[in-house]
């Protein structure tokens, strides 16, 4: 199984979901 | 090399190519009225009041105070705050000057753009040549050539529309390669996080969502109605409905930080707030300001040209109709006029999909393309790859609200290039069928080899009996 199919990648896109969802709200913050 | 390197260096490669697109002339080159050296406020002078100016004067305003000002609100009214945050961000804290911060960014985005576009053919080592001639070709038309990567490279669309590909991509290729659930759960979360940049940065993106969603619920409905029937549950469509309904739900997760703030400032579950003008826009035809050539261009006023009697009533009323009466009326214009209204909308669309294109081979290309695209995606949607029905959806999602808004020739860029999905979804369509037909062939083969066995199995019992009841010990069959 090639690295881009394991676990870790399912992993890396949930942490970086969280981490766009984090940035929109500092951004979303900002503008406030 | 291993397919994690692979596509690193593809991506990598594509972005230097993009970058090598906006950076050849250096620093100093003009991309329309900006160079990539020029300072926030020069940007400013150099754009005016167009949309890139706009979100220069919200970005320094945000860079500045830390805040967007009460003055500067109406561009978050008319735009999404993407490139706005690009901008202040850029304007804020790169080292670099703005139009190359931002070169770099969009680089970086075209960069997975292309790399995704490209997977299933750059991992065959002999079409590289032949792919790498074929995007210089792409690179080279006009969506890239001037809106994207040139004169309009402050403007959003170029990253809403590398967003919007990268989304789709991701989409079109898990359901290509099928594979075990967690990976569609994975590129159900890379594609929602690229569908929603996509919405940040255009308002022209916000059904694309919906028609995620929309997409999702068919099949979870699907899976629902298998269970009531208690017939056995479609692996296809379960993982089919996981890579949609991630891909929806991501792409709402992301974008509720900002609606709250929408919400709760201006009472609206929408990022901008232009339908109001586009009615007005639509009843303007007499107007003491002429409305701007443009305007004329992409297809406004669109009430006055369905109704000129209603028109004019609408331009002599004291007090000037409501934004609801102007919605109300242009809406029953067109179902007054629904022949002209098709024949109106349409002679915008087709002239605006060659406006600007100084090769009208580029149109016919793209139209092609994305012809091909549809049809090939409907056809292994068929054949149970549910999810690629993301492709003609997202095609009329962008079209839909054409019906009734402006067609700025800019707007049909997302719609043109759909068609770059194309390549993948043909070789997938071409092989499937190769699949299938050897399948056949096997099945052929197999059913010939079952006639003949029970052909012989037949005939042997026959000339069995017959030998037996002759008494020739069935040598005739042997003989036979």
């Amino acid at each position: 199984m090639s690295r881009l199919e394991g676990w870790g990648s399912t992993i890396a896109c949930g942490a970086l979901v969280l981490a766009v969802f984090v940035l929109v709200t500092v951004l979303t913050n900002w503008v406030r | 090399m291993s397919q994690r390197r692979l596509l690193l260096a593809s991506v990598a490669a594509h972005s230097a190519l993009v970058a090598l697109v906006l950076f050849y002339g250096g620093l100093d080159a003009h991309h329309g009225a900006v160079t990539l050296g020029m300072s926030p406020q020069d940007m400013v002078a150099a754009y005016g009041s167009g949309d890139a100016g706009s979100y220069l004067k919200a970005a320094i305003a945000l860079a500045q105070h830390g805040r967007v000002p009460p003055d500067s609100w109406w561009v978050l009214n008319l735009w999404p705050p993407g490139m706005v945050w690009v901008d202040a961000l850029a304007v804020a804290f790169s080292p670099f000057p703005l139009g190359a911060t931002v070169a770099l960014a969009l680089s970086a985005v075209w960069g997975v753009a292309l790399a995704l576009l490209t997977w299933p053919l750059v991992r065959r080592r002999r079409w590289l040549l032949g792919v790498a001639v074929a995007e210089l070709l792409v690179l080279a038309t006009w969506p890239f050539e001037s809106w994207m990567l040139d004169d309009g490279l402050m403007y959003a669309d170029g990253f809403a529309a590398g967003f919007l590909l990268i989304g789709l991509a991701v989409i079109v290729h898990r359901t290509l390669n099928s594979g075990p659930l967690r990976l569609w759960f994975r590129d159900g979360l890379l594609a929602g996080a690229a569908t929603a940049g996509s919405v940040y940065f255009r308002a022209s993106n916000n059904l694309i969502p919906v028609a995620l969603l929309g997409l999702a619920g068919l099949l979870i409905l699907a899976l629902l109605i298998r269970r009531v029937r208690h017939a056995a549950p479609s692996p296809t469509v379960q993982a089919n409905a996981v890579l949609t309904a991630t891909a929806a739900f991501t792409t709402i997760l992301l974008m509720v930080p900002y609606g709250a703030l929408i919400f709760h400032r201006e009472h609206r579950l929408q990022f901008v707030n232009t339908q109001d003008l586009l009615y007005a826009v639509s009843w303007q035809y007499t107007d003491p300001t002429p409305l701007p050539q443009w305007l004329l261009d992409a297809g406004d006023p669109l009430g006055c040209n369905l109704d000129p009697r209603q028109c004019e009533k609408f331009i002599a009323q004291d007090p000037p109709p409501s934004a609801q009466e102007l919605r109300d009326a242009l809406f029953d214009a067109i179902r007054e006029h629904p022949g002209r209204w098709i024949s109106l909308r349409l002679d915008t669309l087709v002239r605006q999909w060659f406006t600007f294109d100084p090769n009208p081979a580029e149109g016919y290309a793209y139209l092609a393309l994305l012809l091909a695209g549809l049809a090939a995606s409907l056809a292994l949607a068929w054949r149970g790859r549910w999810a690629l029905l993301m492709v003609p959806l997202a095609a009329v999602a962008l079209l839909g609200p054409f019906s009734f808004v402006h067609v700025e020739e800019r707007y049909l860029i997302p719609v043109k290039l759909l068609g770059l999905l194309t390549p993948t979804l043909a070789l997938a369509w071409s092989e499937d069928r190769k699949v299938r037909s050897s399948g056949h062939d096997r099945d052929d083969r197999a059913s010939q080899a079952r006639r003949t066995r029970a052909v012989r199995s037949v005939s042997a019992t026959r000339s069995t009996s017959s030998s037996v009841r002759s008494g020739n010990n069935g040598r005739d069959s042997c003989s036979a």
